[in-house]
């Protein structure tokens, strides 16, 4: 029977259906917790950039509750952003930023402020750039420069300090490509929310 | 039998060793050695899905067709490669995040296929499973001390701890694809010189050259 021209196409068939079923039976199995990871991904990325401490022991769940309870999600004039009032009742914003960087999409999050004049900080989704090199945007040192930085007011809002030009924030030597991407990327969302949530309408 | 298992480990760990005498899974020597962690972490993959695929493919060698080995081997190590990218994903998300486009890589790895083709084919599934892992072990440990050597001169750590002090210049060449090949290319001119070595003492033909070669 193995060596019948028949048995080939029929024994590809069979294995194929076999192992293709077991993959979708593990992949349907675990899609709850691969979606539960990636979001708690996101949600502890906006937190980080809104400059929230997340304290050490709390369960995932109350995580969620509580960031429920805190952070809105709007819509305004057609860009998807979060906010979140703070304590002396200001409004925070955390706006998504995607785009491509020297390998592929870099996704993450930037918080600004009220007026749209300070980034509070900033934190990535994914990313997947060169590990050793453009991978060290994912290092702390990189991510805490934006902690608190007033933007330009014209040209690029953000811009590395390089010799003979002021700027707020060190590239990443070694890895230009991926440093000046994820630069442009994220001015480029900076400009995106000043022209459509504006400066003072709130 | 037992002197079948050993004469496996010492195949696969040196003298046949995959990566320094058949020149295969050149690929991922470029692509993750530049940190010991994702080294070893690529290393636990590829001996864990070679492992897996020798022992099935191995399982089915007395019924599956000739004509269409080909096709189910890389079935099945695509399905141990999903298999190994779902399980991370959901068990151990901060791994996953780490490692991101390397478990895909396994894939294109030719030591899998390699030794579902010259070893699992015609050999019984328990053993077939051994050579698998001890390939992936042999692939391991070459790959293993090509990081060392990079991470060390290109960071001056060795799994991400610091070795070396401020007066060391990190060199940049380290950290990328290129300097893989140098630091492979010496490894394997130092081991063929002891076992050509070893060979001329016992009176037996050097080999010169590579036989196969692969990515």
């Amino acid at each position: 029977m193995k060596d019948k021209t028949w048995f080939s196409p029929v024994f590809m068939l069979i294995c194929t259906a076999i192992f293709t079923g077991i993959l979708s039976g593990v992949f349907v199995y675990s899609r709850p917790l691969i979606q539960a990871n990636a979001r708690l991904n996101e949600i502890t990325a906006q937190l980080h950039a809104l400059d929230i401490t997340i304290p050490a022991d709390v369960s995932p769940a109350d995580l969620e509750s509580s960031y429920e309870q805190n952070i809105d999600e709007v819509n305004i004039n057609g860009l998807t952003l979060y906010q979140y009032k703070t304590v002396d009742g200001k409004i925070n914003y955390a706006i998504p930023f995607e785009g491509a960087g020297l390998w592929g999409e870099i996704t993450g999050i930037i918080a600004l402020d009220q007026e749209l004049k300070t980034v509070l900080g900033m934190d990535f989704i994914s990313q997947n750039e060169t590990p050793g090199l453009g991978g060290r945007i994912e290092e702390d040192w990189f991510k805490e420069q934006f902690r608190s930085i007033s933007l330009y007011e014209d040209g690029e809002p953000i811009r590395y300090a390089a010799p003979g030009s002021e700027g707020q924030i060190d590239a990443i030597t070694g890895a230009t490509a991926t440093s000046s991407a994820v630069l442009d990327i994220m001015n480029a969302a900076i400009q995106d929310a000043k022209s459509k949530v504006g400066g003072g309408n709130s | 039998m037992k002197s079948q298992y050993r004469e496996i480990a010492k195949q696969t760990l040196w003298t046949d060793n995959p990566v320094i005498r058949q020149i295969l899974g050149i690929c991922s020597a470029l692509a993750v050695t530049n940190l010991v962690s994702n080294t070893l972490v690529m290393g636990i993959g590829v001996s864990l899905v070679t492992a897996f695929s020798s022992l099935t493919v191995s399982a089915l060698r007395k019924i599956m067709p000739n004509r269409v080995r080909m096709m189910v081997q890389t079935l099945i190590i695509a399905f141990y490669v999903i298999l190994v990218d779902i399980i991370l994903r959901a068990f151990f998300p901060d791994m996953s995040r780490a490692l991101g486009p390397y478990v895909g890589l396994i894939i294109t790895n030719c030591i899998i296929m390699g030794r579902c083709e010259a070893f699992a084919q015609t050999n019984k599934p328990l053993i077939s499973f051994y050579d698998g892992f001890m390939s992936g072990l042999g692939y391991t440990l070459v790959l293993a001390t090509i990081a060392i050597v990079r991470e060390l001169m290109g960071f001056g750590t060795i799994l991400g701890i610091q070795i070396l002090g401020e007066w060391w210049t990190p060199w940049t060449v380290m950290v990328m694809a290129p300097s893989a090949f140098f630091v492979l290319a010496i490894i394997i001119w130092v081991a063929n010189s002891i076992t050509d070595k070893k060979l001329h003492a016992a009176g037996k033909p050097v080999n010169k050259g590579v036989q196969a070669s692969g990515n």
